[in-house]
């Protein structure tokens, strides 16, 4: 069975959202898994920056060759920033995920929250889990 | 879940898998637009050993298709795209027949619907009293489809890499069996292509014959993009049992000939439906069964690798012409397309 990329320095969603935290802040993306079983990402329409969003609240929607997708904010915060290259080069998340890839950038509301987030060993065992269930 | 012989050797180049018809297959090696746009310019294969593959023979063969097959075989060594109907102009599934010769048939069914499809021919070999014999050949062998305008070319290079010597069809829906291996000029992509099938013991010098010839594998992703640009139905979603192939750009595969048409033009005035090509201008892709006005709904959708805009398959209730222009309400959103003729990419 072909590896995923899951990076030790993240942590994740059931949902495949990947955060980065640094200090009171986050970026966040999908995760290597989420993007290829997307396929080709035709479209992102990214975030509006300074927009309050709770923790589990959709972001944004990314369109592949086939289907529409809800991205999930991994906690409750503002954003900041968001990725404007994915507005003309969308397939940057299909190339690099947790790198050129990220689709949005937030302000902490709480960081208690992170506890709740799931860890990458766990992460890479519920992916083993999908693909064996499938 | 059920794997094809391939399954492994895909695994290990990066499929992506999803489920389709109770089979895990690759949806995708990395890009589905990339594995499409290969097919349009050089050549790829795809793995459908999912598809239905079965043996109809006896001496009572052509009166059993004549019955349940909308088209007339006449040829031997050909095939033809057709439609299986039930006695009540239900459209069973849509299929390829070839024809071996007057007392030896092949078919190609949709694999969610081949259970179906036996059925409907057993049914009538009971009714009927007929000498005729159905043989399920899908499980004892692999099915592959090479499609492209490079693939003639790089068919030849597989075959000798396999060391089979075998006769390549020349023309559209011919083909050739030597009781081993079948080889039709046949396709679900719009372009030239070749589909083989070969006993399952045989994957991985298959799998071999098909790199060193360099022909790359594609998924169901890009196959999905390919047939919808070229125009063809997918049975199930675009086409289903209440509906017929009247209005929906496919009149031309039920013969005059064919006992059923009546029953099938009946059952299309009483309840009249028209499918039609419809390219949206902007995204978001519509879904399956999203609204279109005038009244309609989409029956398959994807984002061309080529136009790059979401192209759809709509069934009206009433005749659009081209050039129209029709909205469709998709996730909220509207989105405005035009009707166009089919197909919406013609071939390389």
């Amino acid at each position: 069975m072909k590896k995923y990329e899951v990076p030790d320095n993240l942590l994740y969603t059931k949902e495949h959202e990947w955060i980065k935290v640094d200090g009171d802040k986050a970026i966040c993306g999908i995760t290597d898994y989420a993007q290829k079983s997307l396929s080709d990402i035709v479209f992102v329409e990214t975030p509006e920056i300074g927009r309050e969003i709770k923790k589990n609240e959709v972001v944004c929607t990314i369109e592949s060759v086939k289907s529409v997708s809800d991205v999930y904010s991994p906690t409750s915060g503002k954003i900041v920033d968001a990725n404007e290259r994915l507005k003309n080069e969308p397939d940057l998340i299909n190339k690099s995920p947790y790198e050129d890839g990220w689709i949005f950038k937030l302000e902490l509301a709480d960081k208690s929250e992170l506890e709740d987030l799931i860890k990458p060993e766990e992460y890479r065992e519920l992916i083993r889990k999908i693909e064996e269930g499938r | 879940m059920r794997v094809t012989p391939f399954f492994e050797l895909e695994s290990k180049v990066g499929a992506f898998f999803t489920e389709f018809a109770g089979w895990r297959l690759p949806l995708h090696f990395g890009s589905a637009i990339q594995e499409a746009k290969n097919v349009r310019k050089d050549c790829s294969f795809f793995d459908i050993t999912h598809m239905g593959r079965v043996k109809i023979s006896g001496p009572d063969s052509e009166i059993l298709l004549a019955k349940v097959f909308s088209r007339v075989l006449r040829k031997d060594g050909k095939g033809l795209y057709g439609f299986l109907v039930s006695s009540d102009g239900r459209t069973i599934d849509d299929t390829v027949i070839f024809k071996k010769n007057s007392q030896e048939f092949i078919a190609i069914f949709n694999s969610a619907r081949k259970d179906e499809d036996i059925k409907l021919l057993e049914d009538e070999i009971r009714n009927l009293r007929l000498k005729v014999e159905v043989i399920d050949i899908s499980d004892e062998s692999v099915f592959v489809a090479v499609q492209g305008p490079k693939s003639a070319l790089k068919i030849s290079e597989f075959f000798d890499n396999l060391g089979v010597n075998i006769n390549i069809p020349a023309s559209r829906f011919s083909f050739t069996d030597n009781g081993e291996i079948f080889i039709s000029r046949t396709g679900y992509t719009g372009e030239d292509g070749f589909e083989i099938i070969v006993p399952a013991g045989f994957a991985q010098k298959i799998w071999d014959a098909l790199m060193k010839a360099g022909i790359p594998p594609a998924g169901l992703a890009a196959r999905d993009i390919l047939r919808l640009e070229a125009g063809l139905i997918l049975y199930g979603l675009d086409l289903k049992e209440s509906d017929t192939p009247f209005g929906s750009h496919l009149e031309r595969f039920v013969d005059s000939e064919f006992e059923r048409i009546a029953v099938l033009k009946e059952k299309f005035r009483n309840n009249p439906s028209f499918l039609k090509g419809v390219i949206f201008e902007s995204l978001p892709i519509p879904q399956h069964g999203d609204r279109v006005y005038p009244e309609g709904f989409v029956t398959s959708a994807v984002f061309s690798a080529i136009l790059r805009k979401p192209i759809a398959l709509v069934r009206f209730k009433q005749n659009i012409a081209e050039q129209e222009v029709v909205k469709a309400e998709t996730r909220g959103k509207v989105i405005y397309g035009t009707v166009v003729s089919l197909p919406f990419v013609r071939s390389s």
